[in-house]
């Protein structure tokens, strides 16, 4: 029963994995500096794999993460953004994640009070 | 002269270009959606597929607690706020197959958002089990499952469910690669009888580890 429990915890382990793909920045130059009230957010989206290899579904867009982020915060303006893409293994499936990560400048009526 | 003046004022009315003009397309304001809801929006129907860890037996207490870990996938197509799923499980035998149990079910929830604190889901459905173990199959209705979101993150959630099944059939499984000693064994039968009659309820308790799919 001890052999068949740790070998359970192993498979398990073993099974759930994220392996990281690439991160991108999707920002140029000369952007104008987040103020004060600005905070980071992010929004992702999954797909899905059969044993990490069959792709059945892709994540969305960057931009569709990017304007769902800037509807979701109320964001004024989006700074920075970056672009991470990885796959969470879990037994059999495993899961393509990308993920948009970027500094929210909150809209005026947004703002903290002085 | 004149269009010369008027040249320069026009000129200097016009607004000076901002200084982060050159800010790429991913710089947006309120004002300036990125792009339109209908491509933005999030769907109302989509896939929650996760791995899932079940408790399910009749005995919650005692020393043989492992005997009852089922381990699988779980899949849910989400309709605004319905949810038909499909579970398939199994406690691996490692050593030997015929030591197994399988388990696989259809089902229905109904969801209700508490707003700012959670997701709660009541639901029913049938099942179906092969316990190779025991030398038998039992087939179930589960007229009762409680569910909850107790982690929400991104894509990621992670989700409890109890309930209850009640065994509705079943017979003992007949071949020769699964119960060598013989067909029809007493004790098997035995078994299968208190299953059905005399402990047909049977509890369970789910923890599922989901990600969103749309």
């Amino acid at each position: 029963m001890m052999r068949l429990l740790l070998l359970s915890a192993c498979v398990a382990i073993l099974s759930g994995c994220t392996v990281p793909h690439s991160r991108q920045a999707l920002w140029t130059s000369h952007a104008a500096m987040p103020s004060d009230e600005a905070t980071f957010v992010a929004e992702e989206d999954s797909g899905l794999m059969l044993l990490g290899l069959i792709q059945l579904t892709e994540p969305d867009h960057y931009a569709v993460l990017t304007e769902r982020l800037r509807r979701r915060h109320r964001c004024a303006k989006v700074h920075h953004a970056q672009l991470d893409y990885f796959t969470d293994h879990w037994l059999i499936v495993a899961f393509p994640v990308s993920r948009v990560t970027a500094v929210c400048e909150p809209a005026a009526s947004e703002k903290p009070k002085p | 002269m004149p269009l010369a003046l008027a040249a320069a004022a026009a000129l200097a009315a016009a607004p000076a270009p901002p200084e982060d003009a050159a800010e790429d397309v991913l710089t947006s304001s309120a004002e300036a959606p990125l792009l339109p809801r209908r491509l933005s929006a999030r769907p109302t129907t989509y896939g929650v597929v996760g791995v899932g860890v079940e408790r399910f037996g009749s005995n919650f207490t005692g020393s043989d607690q492992f005997d009852n870990q089922l381990v699988g996938l779980t899949g849910m197509w989400r309709i605004s706020a319905f949810g038909p799923h499909a579970l398939l499980m199994t406690k691996p035998a490692v050593e030997h197959f015929r030591d197994s149990r399988f388990l696989v079910g259809l089902g229905l929830r109904g969801f209700y958002r508490v707003r700012g604190f959670t997701e709660l889901s009541y639901g029913v459905g049938s099942h179906f089990e092969a316990r190779l173990e025991d030398h038998y199959w039992l087939a179930y209705v589960t007229p009762l499952e409680l569910g909850a979101t107790i982690w929400d993150k991104g894509s990621w959630n992670i989700e409890l469910f109890v309930g209850a099944r009640r065994a509705v059939g079943g017979s003992l499984i007949n071949h020769y690669l699964i119960d060598p000693n013989g067909f029809n064994d007493a004790e098997a039968r035995e078994e299968l009888d208190r299953a059905r009659h005399e402990r047909p309820w049977k509890g369970f308790v789910r923890v599922v580890f989901a990600r969103r799919i749309d």
